[in-house]
């Protein structure tokens, strides 16, 4: 499938590079998030079936559900969104200023949003590793390791904060290509479905 | 007085529940009576702070200086304390919280656990054992129980559900209604005094009184260096409502107890024992869920069985 | 002082562009280093973050969201609309009024608004546009129609506020059944009424073939058998709530699959626009708990509504003055946010002044309803305009007309409490 969000070319072969790899990383978030959506509707649904027809419920399912594939799922391909466009924001300011202030304001704003997430990354890693130091585990049907549930936010925002610094630098060194990366919001983009 | 202290504190009850009244609120307005008004609170109910599973690591993070810490939340950073959740371990709150409470207090791996995690345990209470509140007719022999679709909180409560052939189901609070609207379960295991605040006794058909399911077990939790850093009369009062507290809370869950289960007769829905044989059946499969839980905890390398044995020691019969 | 950093920040993002999820979080996070110093910001965040990402009832969005597109995907959600587009579509604002009946029959399946308009966005908006409806009006109608899900049972949002107050939630599932049929009578109204002023904007069918009406039947089977098992589950106790959109979206994709009408390409399409999607609505919800637990700290909510019911005012007065109140909350948090960081505080005012609870509970759940779609945040038709690619003030523009009949409409559900309860007082 076609996704114009994918055809922006980097000025600087130095970004064209770093852009290739994180996509690399992107896609394969994309194709665990993907597994994620596949794996909830399958449990969920062998679960709800399995205890109305056969009295048999997925006794697993809930604690693997709410520990980990809600937590991977929402969070790992978050950066790779953003590559496809998918963020929405208010278009008000394209139409005040011209495209190289556009520009600008656009890199500004994913370089701070970089900053969010850089502190979250930071923060939710200790956690991280502090559950697979101390080897903690949730009780439950089985024994949980809690750092399997606790790595998805640092990789996920970790992730994120590398996409929106280098899309930001890159917007900053060539303001037009905020014309490119801000194309989620253009009314005569033609939705991927159907 | 004028308050020199103003603390905040955090809970996840909603409005005028009965823990949040006579357990939470209870404890942090002794604190100001006992202090003669040095200390005050600022007080976040219903999970404005954080989620009941999040309150811990925010007072841990003093992101809120004192909270509501339920142990069946804190799996993973309170396992020895879950020891006090296992079925069967005291028929009243009146009969358990003291002992738990003796724990928690002294220095040892319950008291350990929550230090380890940057706070300072006030007050435990072990509440009334949880029980089958279905929409069906009783359960009086061992067969009723045979696929029997009840939710439950997982763990021990699984394998003594499991023992009679019922099917454990687990789902979110708030789906709880519906699920037994529609029939999706037949019932779930819960504390007596919790049916009304969930609205569940307009679904209800019977509730047996003495089935040892295990019971759900609150504690309060202050940060570490805020209570460090409180004047020692401060200190005291904090404690010594912290003791009142488990007294008092203690006292009113099992009279409460006795109101609801009123309550519930004049609301048509049948009050009753389990017989001598299904008791029989959930003994051994408690059994079995204690043996579990020791085996699970030791391989982690917790000192399960001795906290095990100086439990069931502290509990009154 | 915070509170300007905090709101002020939010604003100044928002006009500069700022993707929505970020400048919540940024934001918020601004305020909780004014109001608390930096010290626990980082924690908090990665907290709400790890807590909120991992929710299960969270699951209802994507697994919804998977439904609608294994339906656009295959080409069934077109069929639907092509086959209303003949029958109504004659009516003016024909395919409008079929996309708001769809929603509400999405509501009787789904608890979230913001769920109900993703779904919507991506089963009907692309073929309302291919039909020539202006993308604004198109965007406009989905989004409020998604707020149906709130009032039509089953509800996140009436179940929690149950919770909160010990109302009888099976009363007010059922109370909110009235109230919603009304709604979509206002909607309804609002369509005809855009549909007579500007043709243009929504194009009429140029002939009613019957024949082609009929024929055009045979194609919705397959949606019709989805409606029936998604429903029968739901009402039959097979699948919670919550459960519910996974069970849907399994049926789903058996259909497409039986129907020979998705391949690997498509499938996989399929799944990565509905990844695609989620990001963008967790990311602002995300945000949004960051930006909520700020505003928690400050106590400006909590404070403001002390404020209105310790006022010297008769009932009404307190009531009229909390009901604005909530609008304007609307506009900055959450849904459940409001309620949660609210309603122990007005509930007790509110029913010692002698109104009902249950009516009470309808009222403020169509209240902050009306904030889903009121700037600056409006989830749902953040969440629209992200899918539809709609850009966002025009999708705030074509939700604009349908907010006066909500205001109408909200005038008539206090002024007749009858509305409400009516329904709920046949129970026993
Ligand atoms: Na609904
Ligand atoms: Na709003």
């Amino acid at each position: 499938m076609h996704h114009p969000e994918e055809d922006v070319v980097y000025p600087a072969p130095v970004f064209r590079l770093l852009d290739a790899g994180l996509l690399r990383l992107e896609h394969a978030a994309a194709a665990v998030g993907v597994l994620g959506l596949a794996a909830i509707m399958l449990l969920v649904s062998a679960d709800a079936l399995g205890r109305y027809f056969f009295n048999a419920p997925v006794q697993f399912q809930y604690e693997l559900t709410s520990h980990y594939i809600m937590g991977m799922t929402s969070l790992v391909a978050l950066s790779w969104g953003v590559r496809r466009g998918a963020h929405i924001r208010i278009g008000f300011i394209d139409q005040v200023v011209g495209e190289r202030l556009r520009g600008i304001l656009f890199g500004i704003n994913f370089l701070i949003a970089a900053v969010t997430m850089a502190v979250i990354c930071v923060y939710a890693a200790g956690e991280a590793w502090h559950a697979w130091v101390n080897a903690d585990l949730f009780f439950g049907v089985v024994d949980w390791p809690v750092w399997l549930a606790r790595i998805w936010v640092p990789l996920g925002c970790g992730l994120l904060c590398l996409r929106l610094v280098l899309d930001g630098v890159m917007v900053l060194i060539d303001p037009q290509h905020a014309r490119v990366l801000g194309t989620s919001t253009d009314p005569d983009t033609e939705v991927d479905a159907v | 007085a004028r308050a020199e202290t103003v603390l905040t504190f955090a809970d996840s009850f909603p409005d005028g529940h009965y823990l949040a009244e006579e357990g939470m609120k209870y404890w942090m307005q002794r604190a100001e009576e006992l202090s003669d008004g040095a200390i005050s609170w600022t007080y976040f109910p219903a999970g404005q702070i954080a989620k009941a599973g999040g309150i811990l690591t925010a007072v841990r993070d003093g992101r809120v200086d004192a909270g509501y810490v339920g142990i069946g939340y804190f799996s993973d950073k309170l396992p020895l304390n879950s020891v006090s959740m296992l079925p069967g371990m005291a028929p009243t709150a009146g009969a358990g919280s003291p002992g738990y409470w003796a724990m928690l207090k002294a220095d040892g791996p319950l008291r350990q656990e929550f230090l380890d995690s940057n706070a300072v345990p006030m007050m435990g209470v072990m509440l009334d054992p949880y029980q089958m509140v279905m929409a069906t007719p009783p359960l009086t022999t061992p067969e009723d129980f045979v696929g029997k679709k009840v939710r439950s909180g997982g763990g021990a409560m699984n394998l003594t559900l499991e023992s009679l052939g019922a099917t454990p189901v687990a789902m979110p609070a708030p789906d709880m209604y519906v699920a037994m609207e529609r029939g999706t379960v037949d019932g779930t295991l819960f504390a007596i005094n919790s049916v009304k605040p969930y609205r569940v006794d307009e679904l209800t058909e019977s509730v047996s009184t003495n089935g040892p399911f295990g019971t759900f077990v609150i504690t309060i939790a202050i940060n570490k260096e805020t209570f460090e850093g409180l004047a020692p009369a401060e200190q005291e009062a904090l404690r010594q409502a912290g003791e009142e507290t488990v007294t008092h809370l203690a006292n009113y869950v099992d009279a409460n107890v006795g109101k609801r289960l009123e309550e519930f007769r004049a609301q048509g829905i049948t009050v009753y024992d389990f017989p001598p044989d299904v008791v029989t059946v959930l003994e051994e499969a408690l059994t079995e869920a204690e043996a579990d839980w020791v085996r699970r905890m030791s391989d982690r390398g917790l000192p399960a069985a001795e906290v095990l044995a100086d439990f069931k020691r502290r509990m009154q019969p | 002082m915070s509170l300007v950093i905090g709101i002020g920040g939010l604003i100044l993002f928002l006009i500069l562009g700022m993707p929505i999820g970020f400048a919540l979080a940024t934001s918020g996070a601004l305020g909780l280093a004014a109001h608390m110093g930096p010290g626990i910001v980082g924690p908090l965040m990665a907290e709400t973050f790890f807590e909120h990402s991992s929710a299960y009832l969270l699951l209802t969005i994507p697994m919804f969201v998977l439904m609608s597109e294994y339906l656009s995907a295959s080409g069934i959600a077109r069929d639907i609309v092509q086959t209303s587009y003949r029958w109504i579509g004659r009516l003016p604002g024909g395919l409008g009024i079929a996309c708001v009946a769809a929603s509400a029959m999405m509501a009787a399946v789904i608890g979230s608004s913001t769920a109900s308009a993703a779904t919507m966005s991506t089963a009907a908006f692309p073929n309302m546009k291919r039909l020539q409806y202006h993308p604004r009006v198109a965007a406009g109608i989905i989004a409020i129609s998604g707020t149906l899900a709130i009032m039509i049972p089953p509800s996140i949002i009436l179940v929690i506020y149950g919770i909160l107050t010990e109302q009888s939630i099976g009363k007010l599932l059922i109370a909110g059944i009235v109230p919603g049929l009304l709604t979509m009578a206002g909607y309804t109204l609002v369509i005809v009424w855009i549909a007579l002023r500007r043709p243009d904007m929504m194009p009429r069918a140029p002939s009613f073939d019957l024949r082609a009406a009929m024929r055009s039947m045979l194609t919705v089977w397959p949606i019709l058998l989805l409606i029936v098992v998604v429903i029968g589950s739901l009402y039959g106790g097979v699948a919670t709530p919550t459960e519910i959109g996974a069970v849907g979206s399994l049926f789903a994709l058996a259909i497409v699959l039986a129907l020979r009408r998705l391949n690997g390409g498509t499938l996989r399409a399929a799944m990565e626009n509905t990844l695609r999607t989620y990001m963008m609505i967790i990311m602002i919800i995300l945000g949004a708990m960051v930006f909520g637990y700020f505003m928690t700290y400050t106590q400006v909510t909590q404070d403001l509504v002390r404020a209105v019911v310790e006022a010297d005012l008769p009932p009404w007065g307190i009531l009229l003055l909390l009901l604005l109140v909530y609008l304007l909350l609307g506009c900055f948090l959450d849904q459940i946010a409001i309620l949660v960081l609210t309603v122990p505080l007005t509930f007790p005012i509110v029913s010692a002044l002698g109104f009902d609870g249950i009516w009470y509970g309808i009222i403020i759940t169509k209240t902050v309803e009306i904030g889903l779609v009121t700037p600056p945040l409006g989830l749902n038709v953040y969440v629209t305009s992200s899918v539809t690619r709609v850009p966002l003030g025009e999708a705030f523009k074509g939700v604009l007309p349908f907010l006066v009949v909500e205001l109408v409409l909200l005038a008539i559900l206090v002024t007749w409490p009858g509305l409400t309860l009516w329904l709920p007082g046949q129970m026993q």
